[in-house]
This record gives C-alpha cells, sequence and structure tokens, in this order.
C-alpha cells in the first residue's frame, strides 16, 4: 500500500516512470538533489514522516522499494508511540 | 609568473617529489606521480599523432585517471575538453560534433555511453577511442586506437612544449539558446591570471587542503585544480554521489579536514534546508567561497553564525570572462533577509563596466549591462565567430582590447561595489549551471508528440532560487503525460536543465500580439506551487 503510494509520487508528483521498484535510482542517475528535496516535501503531506538528517542516506532512499520500507518503519515506530 | 598551466605540477615536482597532490577514495598521487603519469600520457598522446592545438575530448568522470589526461592533453600541446559523462548521448554527440577531437578518452565508467556512440555515431569516434582503464578493454563496438597500459612503457620524463600562454588550454560547453551548445575556449593566461590573484588573496599555501567540487566541465573546478597545483596544495575530489545525502557532505569536509571549500549556493542551500552544520563545525576551515548564482541571504546568515572562524567570499563571473571576475569577502552574517549581497570589486587585472544600451557608462546607482574586461575574457566561442563577435565586443576607449557582454543587469553602489539585480534575457541559474531557456524549448521541439512548448522560470521563495517550468500543447491532441515528455527530454538535455513543474494545455494564453504569454504561464505555475494540493 505505502509502496504503491510512494510509486504515485514518483508517477504523478515528480513526473518519473520508475519501470521497478527495486531499480536503484541513485546508480541509475534518476535521483538529483532537487527531486530528492522534492520527493521529501511530497513524503511530509503523505504521511507525515521528515526524514532525518541521519536517516537520508542511500539505504533509505536508493530504491522505491527501500523509501517504502522507511516511511513504513517510521509510521510503525510513531504508532508504537 | 604567467606560463602554462601544466608547469604548476612541474614545478611541484621538481621541489616536492614526494609532496600529496590529489586525494580520491583511498586512491593517492603525489605531485611527482602526477607528473610522471601525464608525461607518460602526453607522449603516448605525442605518437598517437597528437599536435598542437588538436582537441581531446575527456568522457571521465571525475578522477585522478581525468586530471591526469587534463595534464597530458596540456603537455602534448593539446586543448582538451570535459565532457560530462552523466550527460545524454545525444547531447555529448553535439559536443563532439562541435569540438571535432583528435580523441576521445573513456574509461569503464561510460560503457553505455560509449556503446551508444559506438552503434550509433561510429564516424565520430573510429580511430580516436583511447581506453583509461587500467584493464584490458571489454567489448566497445570498436577497438580503441590508444589505451592507457600503452602509456606505461613510455619515457616519463618533461616533453619538451611550443605551446605559447595564448593558446586555448581547454573549451568548456556552456548552454546555447539556439539548442546548440557554446565552447567556450579558455587560455593559459586567462586561468593562470585568476589564479594568481585568487591563490594571493585566499593565501593558498602548501599545507592547504582544497577540494575539488564541482563537476570538470564545469569552469569553477578549473580554479579548485590549478589553485590547488600553483600553491602546492592537496587536492581532494568530491564524488557527485555525495551531494546527494547532506549528512555525508558535512562528514567528507569534516574527516578531510579541507581548510578551503569552493561551493555553489545551490549545494549550500541545500545543506542549510536539512541543518547539516553543526556551531564551530569544520574547524580547520578557513575560508568558504561560492559563485556560479545568486546565495540567498538567509542562507548565508545560517552559514555565517553557525561558523564564526570561516571567512565568506562571494565570486562571480561568467564561463566567458573566466571563473569569476569580481569578489566581495562579507564581513559580519547579514541581519536583514532582505540585504543584497553585492557582487563586490574586481579581481586584480578585471574591471567592470555598467553600460547602457548605447554601450555608455551609466551614471553611479543607474542599472545597465555589466561588461567585463581585462585578463580573464577568453578567447570567445570555438568556430562560432558570429557569436562571438555578438557578445564580445571592442572597446571603444582601449583600441585593440574587447570586452564580454554579460548579459546581468546590475549598479554600483555608494559604496563603489557593484550590485547585480538579474538578466536581460531568458538565461537563468540552475545549480550553478547557466541555463538558456531556449535550449530547453529547442530540445522539446524536437520531440513528436509536442505541438508547441514553452518553458519559463519562476522564483522560489526562502532558500531556493528558480524552478524550471514547462508547460506544453501536445500534437494533434494526443494523450501526452508529463512524465512522457519529462522522459523524452531526459534523452536530449542534462539533468539540471529538466523542468520541475509541468502543465498540460489544450492551447496557449496569448498576450496582445498574439505571442504565448509568459508572464501569464509563471503566474499559473506560481498559483499551483502556492495552492493547495500540489
Amino acid at each position: 500500500m505505502i509502496r504503491e503510494k510512494v510509486a504515485g509520487i514518483f508517477r504523478d508528483k515528480l513526473h518519473v516512470d520508475v519501470p521497478s521498484d527495486d531499480l536503484d535510482l541513485i546508480a541509475n542517475g534518476i535521483m538529483d538533489s532537487t527531486m530528492l528535496v522534492e520527493l521529501i516535501v511530497h513524503l511530509e503531506s503523505e504521511f507525515d514522516v521528515t526524514p532525518s538528517l541521519d536517516e537520508l542516506e542511500v539505504e533509505n532512499f536508493a530504491t522505491v522499494a527501500r523509501i517504502a520500507a522507511f516511511v513504513e518503519s517510521r509510521i510503525a515506530a510513531r504508532e508504537r508511540g | 609568473m604567467a606560463g602554462l598551466l601544466q608547469e604548476y605540477v612541474t614545478r611541484q615536482a621538481e621541489a616536492r617529489p614526494e609532496a600529496s597532490a590529489l586525494v580520491h577514495d583511498a586512491e593517492r598521487l603525489t605531485y611527482g606521480d602526477l607528473e610522471r603519469r601525464s608525461n607518460r600520457l602526453a607522449r603516448l598522446l605525442r605518437e598517437g599523432g597528437c599536435r598542437r592545438g588538436d582537441r581531446i575530448g575527456l568522457l571521465l568522470p571525475k578522477s585522478p585517471a581525468a586530471i591526469v589526461s587534463m595534464l597530458a592533453a596540456l603537455k602534448a600541446g593539446c586543448i582538451y575538453v570535459p565532457v560530462d559523462p552523466e550527460s545524454p548521448s545525444a547531447r555529448v554527440v553535439r559536443i563532439l560534433t562541435a569540438a571535432d577531437c583528435r580523441y576521445l578518452l573513456v574509461s569503464r565508467a561510460d560503457l553505455p555511453i560509449v556503446r551508444d556512440l559506438t552503434s550509433q555515431h561510429a564516424d565520430l569516434i573510429s580511430g580516436r577511442l583511447v581506453w583509461m582503464g587500467s584493464e584490458t578493454p571489454p567489448d566497445l563496438g570498436i577497438e580503441p586506437a590508444l589505451s592507457l597500459s600503452d602509456s606505461a612503457a613510455m619515457p616519463d620524463s618533461a616533453l619538451g612544449s611550443d605551446g605559447d600562454s595564448s593558446d586555448p588550454a581547454h573549451l568548456l560547453f556552456t548552454s546555447g539558446s539556439t539548442g546548440i551548445p557554446k565552447g567556450v575556449m579558455v587560455a593559459h593566461a586567462n586561468v593562470t591570471a585568476f589564479v594568481e590573484w585568487a591563490n594571493a588573496y585566499c593565501g593558498l599555501a602548501p599545507d592547504d587542503r582544497t577540494s575539488c567540487h564541482s563537476p570538470l566541465h564545469f569552469d569553477l573546478s578549473t580554479w579548485d585544480v590549478y589553485g590547488a597545483f600553483a600553491a602546492g596544495a592537496e587536492l581532494h575530489l568530491v564524488s557527485p554521489e555525495l551531494n546527494l545525502f547532506p549528512g555525508r557532505l558535512v562528514e567528507f569536509i569534516r574527516s578531510h579536514g579541507l581548510t578551503q571549500w569552493f561551493s555553489v549556493p545551490s549545494v549550500l542551500t541545500y545543506l542549510t534546508r536539512f541543518d547539516a552544520v553543526r556551531t564551530g563545525d569544520f574547524p580547520e576551515l578557513k575560508r568558504l567561497l561560492w559563485c556560479g548564482e545568486v546565495f540567498p541571504t538567509p542562507a548565508l546568515k545560517y552559514w555565517m553564525e553557525r561558523l564564526p572562524h570561516v571567512s565568506f567570499t562571494n565570486l562571480y563571473g561568467p564561463t566567458e570572462t573566466t571563473i569569476a571576475s569580481s569578489y566581495y569577502t562579507v564581513p559580519a552574517p547579514p541581519q536583514d533577509p532582505e540585504q543584497r549581497i553585492p557582487i563586490g570589486a574586481p579581481c586584480a587585472g578585471e574591471e567592470l563596466l555598467i553600460l547602457d544600451d548605447a554601450r555608455a557608462p551609466v551614471r553611479p546607482g543607474d542599472i545597465g549591462e555589466i561588461c567585463i574586461r581585462g585578463a580573464g575574457v577568453t578567447l570567445g566561442y570555438w568556430r562560432d565567430e558570429e557569436k562571438t563577435a555578438r557578445a564580445f565586443l571592442p572597446c571603444a576607449d582601449r583600441p585593440g582590447e574587447r570586452m564580454y557582454t554579460t548579459g546581468d543587469r546590475g549598479f554600483r553602489g555608494p559604496d563603489g561595489l557593484v550590485y547585480c539585480v538579474g538578466r536581460a534575457d531568458s538565461q537563468i541559474k540552475s545549480r550553478g549551471h547557466h541555463v538558456e531557456l531556449g535550449e530547453i524549448e529547442t530540445a522539446l521541439h524536437t520531440l513528436a508528440e509536442i505541438g508547441q512548448a514553452a518553458v519559463v522560470a519562476r522564483r522560489t521563495d526562502g532558500f531556493g532560487g528558480v524552478e524550471i517550468c514547462c508547460a506544453y500543447v501536445p500534437k494533434d491532441r494526443v494523450e501526452l503525460s508529463p512524465s512522457q515528455v519529462r522522459e523524452g527530454l531526459a534523452r536530449l538535455i542534462p539533468k539540471y536543465m529538466l523542468p520541475a513543474r509541468w502543465r498540460h494545455l489544450a492551447e496557449f494564453p496569448r498576450n496582445a500580439n498574439g505571442k504565448v504569454d509568459r508572464v501569464a504561464l509563471v503566474e499559473m505555475f506560481d498559483q499551483e506551487a502556492a495552492g493547495p494540493g500540489t
């Protein structure tokens, strides 16, 4: 569900067709700093999730799947209180 | 001490061969290494038939191999042409065609683009490919004419030079409004003039650690590289992917103990946005400089308040007048967010003129076009006398001398300093690169599905700068999504030129003259950015 929403942000908000959720957006030169800033704005408005400086790392942002996993973990942490 | 750029390295190698010159990831080269490797590669290029004035294309990622290649091309008497390996192959082809390179140096990092070139533009690279990998080349579709491993057998002693400091050292291709990139011919003497001034002003010394942050096809990197070598300092190459992750970038500056950092406002504001800088961070840093675009005052205040031990210097100048032509060191953190930071006073050997439409000086305080003359004025555009004659004008009061008309609007303040207020045309700055909106429009119109397209820039608030926006009408009313247009465009122009906002229109708003109403388009995008649900 979250993964679909993240893929939707790329398609409808950032206007980028990402062929696979596991495609490395950084190694393939798709993501640059401008797009990352835009993405973060949309993650904030869609999920109320803002990555900290330490979380803003390749491990969390290289693919659609990893971004979704990061958002999920943040939402789960929030719900645990 | 004007001379040829490669002599900076030769002098350091003679005086301090074991001193560290270049650091990139785990790789470290001394001045002796740099000198020997570039001598060997230069001999290989000479044996391969290179002559004074030949162009050598460098399709190489920022790396020690790329720096060695720059030096080797110069030592062979040639002109190097750094080409962004991240650029779409269509743009690389346009640049290579224009530059008419004798050789093109490639490495493993560029395999996709090299294979693209061999399959579709074999004539451009046949007999011209130089493989810069240390291993046997993979199947490139075309046999390389030369290979780095061939240079191992070459003597590593210095080559004689028949070059002159007025010879072009490199061609730097910048955005052109008609879609054809323009190659600025930068002479050795243009660069040495800036290096001599800037190194003295900043007090660069052998114990300094500086960084090369900008890409090598971008003219700011020229001072990073030759400024460090002239001073005998240690140059740290910053990989482009570090720009994406603010935490890693600041950690790079901390762990390498950089003493000077030449950056661009887009990177500095990006770090500001994530509050990546601690108070008193980077204790070894002495000076931070920026160039290429306006540094928003709130972001500058953020940096200056966190780093009170650092000098902050704004540099200004287009590629056509070499790296920078004026400077201003900000004395204290600006308290008023609206405060305009001057582009300052001319660097030694340069002169900034503020001229009216008749090319006469305006009165102090009046706005006019900023024109530059002096040691940095480059030789003009490669094989384009018409564009050169339009932008580089003779000085009426100084026979034989030329000035460059920047297209930037500015005025001289009561403090005697020059202030820049914007552009006279549709050129903008995006992430430090100058971008002609016309180049984006030209590319859009080559897409078969586009009926009409217009590209405008809108100002963004706060830490941002400008945002490129595209409106389009599809041909024959076909369905055409922004992502389809974006994908088509990404094959033609570099990423920093890609619009951030898109709008599919049934027809364009027109002004009274029947032309596309660009003001209305900007308003439309402003409303979209401000409105809900965006």
